[in-house]
């Protein structure tokens, strides 16, 4: 039997004889399915949300196709909005990804929709949907999803495990007897980390993934990155226990140490580094773009106050009456001029973003917290994907008003009926990069905690006592 | 001599905390988070209240550019309106980041407030900010578990311990006098940031009227970490291994901070659900479409209206009123929609006060839920507060659109060509200024927190007395 099989057997006894281990694992066991539960049910209503929203434009449709066929029927003409395409009303709504139960995420924080019509200012599309009426108490307590257990939970679980697999046998005498036996210390003390570790670590890394996989087996992909993703941010918080262990005198001092960290990488550090971002790079101000806007819009009316009182008056025969031929010039001009207010706007809002993005990298919990973020498509770069669609959607729903304004072209029974009109659908953004990048630097912290531990054992085996 | 006794213990324990370097170093950290967290708070703080000032005079300019408009039309326009942030709000901004600080308010609509500090975050925005609360409310107890918990138990503490009880102390005044030593300790940084704020009020000119409030948050906190200080010195007394009690004030750290306060929100959601944006939004249009019974459509409403418009004056066409029946018409759709908007708003916030008052009932597993809602409610950064504020606008909105919709009926004598008028000169009288909930009116609405925070203080120590009777069986 070689040394390490024989380290392998000593300590998977121990674990065996620990009562606390199976304790651990029943309560991570509950807590993540209710985590699970939890979010399958948020997922759940954030679908019907937005599925309401979407159909609202089929409704508006079916109401105005009943009015027309009314009017139709009495051997009248219809009109107004009823015949006219700049008056057609568009939804676009961001879909759940599969795993979306995993994680909440950002998705409170981005509008899951955007009401559109062909006149609409493009940047405007969302304000109906920005703020939700979710309860701002839950949202600020945050959502109890699997994303938190793993981020939060998992790490204190493992130090509970881990935090004196050392310092202990240091304490009680033990590790002096087996630092006499023909070893090396580094491959005793990791030997014994990696059983001890691997033993809460594969099977809470199985149990999630399970319980995820009975939420929504639809993503395999997405369920071996989460898997991926976990293990790898287990493995850093039991390398730096064994490090810490290797630094602790005592078990006490070991579970303080721990606690620190924990305190320190989970907590401190993200919201330290999250005060940071928004003091370097705050977020453009709301109140004054809005005020900008607002006022652009007014000069821009009030330039062409005499063509609007000129249009209103003209009765003209062209199917699409001068008022809606004046509003498609006035805006025209109202989105040249604010082209380059929201240009700057989303530029300051790309910078601030940007830093918090990078600001990610301080702290294990944060890359961890990103990449099941993403995993569960409630990320931010896929809520700014959505608006980007939309907005290009939004375009072409004007490029539409206006095709068929120029062609003289009136609603008619057909389009109410038919499948004519486009529909918003969303694509996917990629995000492999920065998948491969959070788990790239979920690496190199596990790294860093390996070479802590490292120069540590370099001193021998006297050092460890 | 009993009193004398009892300083000199809780000398002992203040001694012992600072001869221990580690929690020194804890400790000094733990105030300069607090300061630098205040400090942070405070530059947040005077940005929100300078940018709050130069939007209110630029959206008053906007108004006002308007000149010459279709008052119908500036009702739609609208106007927005900015929250005031208390200056107790650098201490604890409680869920202002969620609740929005401008108001959109326009004809028939009640819009939610919008410009949230957590709109358009990233991953790192999950973990929350540094603020002073989150500082007393997590890390403080965690600093007086880790001071505290081997202060009986353990080799060198039973040491001590054995030549304190064979002096002739009772076990219950050395716990007393330990409680007061590491409470005290505890409650020191607490009185300093006190102080400072209180200083800092006065010196800006931010409210002396917060001081109150401030004093009777810090005495929520003072209760709080009190009883932190006395669980920690029972479970201390309680177990003969320093392990154990570690672990289990660690556990119970874990579960008052961290875990309840995440799923006491989402117990209170799933027991008194409260309608979602777009449902509501539904539900208010088929109202104002169908009518409040639902079998009277808007049609057959203006119908009636006019009838009875024509039947006042004494007119039997509606060319013949003296008045304009369309500002009448809008007069009345105004006040229907908006009586049908403020039932159903009222619904959803009497369904967040049913979740509040469920998580409530946590409060009996983690003091954190009793402190903080008291916290944030007298930091006005709470929903209560939002609530009065978009109350009151909302107050605001339906004054502003009616005169701008009484004006219409009065002075709109041509309904074939369009009617405009200065609507900045109509409205320049109406004013917003939004009026703080009352201090008085916090305290009865918190009381409950108050006394629930008593609570635990008060059992917390008495479980401190009662482990305290361990300790001589503890020393031999």
């Amino acid at each position: 039997m070689s040394a390490r099989s024989s380290i392998f057997r000593l300590e998977w006894k121990r674990m065996l004889r620990d009562r606390a281990m199976p304790l651990l694992l029943l309560i991570f066991t509950l807590v993540a399915a209710y985590a699970a539960i939890a979010g399958d049910l948020w997922a759940q209503k954030r679908a019907q949300a937005v599925e309401q929203i979407v159909a609202e434009a089929d409704e508006t449709m079916a109401l105005r196709r009943a009015n027309f066929a009314a009017i139709i029927a009495k051997g009248e003409q219809p009109g107004f909005g009823l015949i006219y395409a700049t008056a057609l009303p568009f939804r676009a709504g961001l879909p759940n990804a599969p795993l979306a139960a995993l994680s909440a995420g950002q998705a409170e924080t981005y509008p899951p929709a955007a009401s559109i019509s062909p006149f609409a200012d493009p940047h405007a599309i969302f304000d109906r949907h920005s703020a939700g009426l979710e309860n701002p108490a839950v949202l600020g307590a945050g959502r109890f999803d699997l994303a938190f257990v793993i981020t939060f939970l998992l790490p204190l679980l493992l130090i509970a495990a881990t935090y004196d697999f050392w310092s202990r046998d240091v304490e009680n005498g033990s590790a002096r007897l087996q630092l006499s036996q023909p070893v090396k210390p580094e491959r005793l003390i990791w030997a014994r980390a990696a059983m001890r570790g691997a033993m809460l670590l594969v099977p809470t890394t199985l149990i999630a993934t399970t319980l995820l996989l009975f939420v929504n087996p639809r993503d395999p992909v997405g369920l071996a990155l989460f898997a991926l993703v976990v293990f790898a941010y287990g493995s850093f918080w039991v390398v730096l226990n064994a490090a810490i262990n290797l630094f602790a005198r005592t078990s006490i001092t070991a579970a303080l140490a721990a606690g620190t960290a924990w305190l320190t990488i989970v907590m401190l550090i993200p919201a330290t580094a999250n005060a940071v971002s928004d003091l370097v790079a705050p977020a453009p101000s709301m109140k004054a773009h809005s005020n900008t806007v607002r006022a652009v819009g007014l000069e821009v009316r009030a330039a062409n106050a005499d063509a609007a009182k000129a249009a209103a008056a003209d009765e003209g025969d062209r199917a699409y009456p001068a008022s809606l031929w004046h509003s498609r010039r006035e805006i025209q001009q109202r989105d040249a001029r604010l082209a380059p207010l929201y240009r700057a706007h989303v530029e300051t809002a790309s910078r601030h973003r940007t830093l918090a993005d990078a600001a990610r990298f301080v702290s294990p919990a944060v890359v961890v917290q990103d990449a099941l973020d993403r995993i569960a498509g409630t990320d931010a770069s896929r809520a700014l994907a959505f608006q980007e669609q939309a907005r290009a959607f939004a375009g072409t729903t004007r490029a539409l008003a206006f095709e068929w304004m120029d062609r003289e072209r009136l609603m008619t029974l057909a389009d109410y009926d038919g499948d004519r009109l486009p529909r918003f659908a969303f694509a996917e953004p990629p995000h492999g990069a920065a998948q491969a990048l959070n788990v790239i630097a979920l690496g190199l912290f596990t790294l860093l905690a390996f070479a802590m531990a490292a120069r540590r054992l370099r001193r021998g085996a006297a050092s460890l006592l | 001599m009993e009193r004398a006794l009892l300083r000199v213990i809780a000398r002992q324990q203040w001694r012992l905390l600072v001869r221990d370097r580690r929690l020194m170093i804890l400790g000094l950290a733990l105030l300069l988070a607090l300061l630098t967290a205040g400090i942070g708070g405070a530059a947040m703080h005077a940005t929100a209240k300078a940018e709050r000032a130069a939007a209110m005079s630029e959206e008053a300019r906007v108004w006002e550019m308007q000149g010459a408009a279709n008052p119908h039309g500036a009702a739609h326009f609208g106007r927005d309106v900015y929250k005031p942030v208390s200056p107790l709000a650098v201490l604890d901004p409680g869920l202002l980041p969620e609740l929005g600080t401008a108001l959109r308010l326009e004809a028939h609509a009640q819009n939610p407030a919008r410009d949230r500090a957590i709109d358009g975050g990233s991953a790192i925005d999950r973990f929350g900010g540094l603020t002073p609360a989150a500082m007393l409310q997590l890390l403080a107890p965690l600093l007086i578990i880790l001071a505290g918990f081997a202060t009986f138990s353990g080799d060198s503490a039973r040491t001590i311990l054995r030549q304190e009880l064979s002096s002739g102390v009772s076990p219950a005044l050395l716990m007393a006098g330990r409680l007061a030593g590491l409470a005290g300790a505890m409650l020191l940084p607490l009185a300093a940031l006190a102080l400072l704020a209180a200083m800092a009020l006065l010196l800006t000119g931010s409210g002396a009227a917060a001081i109150g409030p401030l004093l009777w948050m810090m005495s929520g906190y003072a209760l709080y970490l009190w009883a932190f200080a006395a669980l920690t010195l029972a479970a201390s007394a309680a177990f003969g291994s320093a392990r154990t009690a570690l672990v289990l004030l660690l556990a119970f750290w874990a579960l008052a901070v961290l875990l309840v306060p995440r799923i006491a929100p989402a117990i209170a959601e799933a027991a008194a659900p409260t309608l979602s944006g777009p449902a509501l939004e539904a539900a208010v249009t088929k109202e104002v479409r169908e009518g409040p019974s639902g079998h009277d459509p808007q049609d057959a409403r203006l119908a009636r209206l006019r009838e009875d418009t024509m039947r006042r004056y004494g007119v039997s066409k509606v060319e013949d009123l003296p008045v304009d029946f369309g500002g009448i018409s809008l007069f009345h759709g105004e006040a229907l929609s908006t009586a049908i908007y403020r039932r159903y708003s009222a619904e959803l916030y009497d369904g967040f006060d049913r979740q509040a008052a469920v998580q409530r009932r946590f409060a009996l597993l983690s003091p954190l839920q009793a402190l903080r809602p008291l916290s944030a409610g007298l930091a006005q950064s709470d929903q209560h507060a939002h609530r009065r504020f978009l109350e009151q606008a909302d107050a605001y909105r339906y004054a502003l659109v009616q005169k701008l919709n009484r004006d219409i009926i009065h002075n709109r004598k041509d309904p074939a060509n369009p009617y405009l008028t200065d609507v900045g000169a109509i409205t320049r009288d109406q004013q917003f200024i939004p009026r703080a909930v009352p201090l008085g009116e916090t305290l009865r609405r918190h009381r409950g927190e108050l006394m629930l925070l008593a609570l635990w203080a008060i059992a917390a120590s008495l479980l401190a007395l009662a482990a305290s009777r361990r300790l001589r069986k503890l020393a031999v």
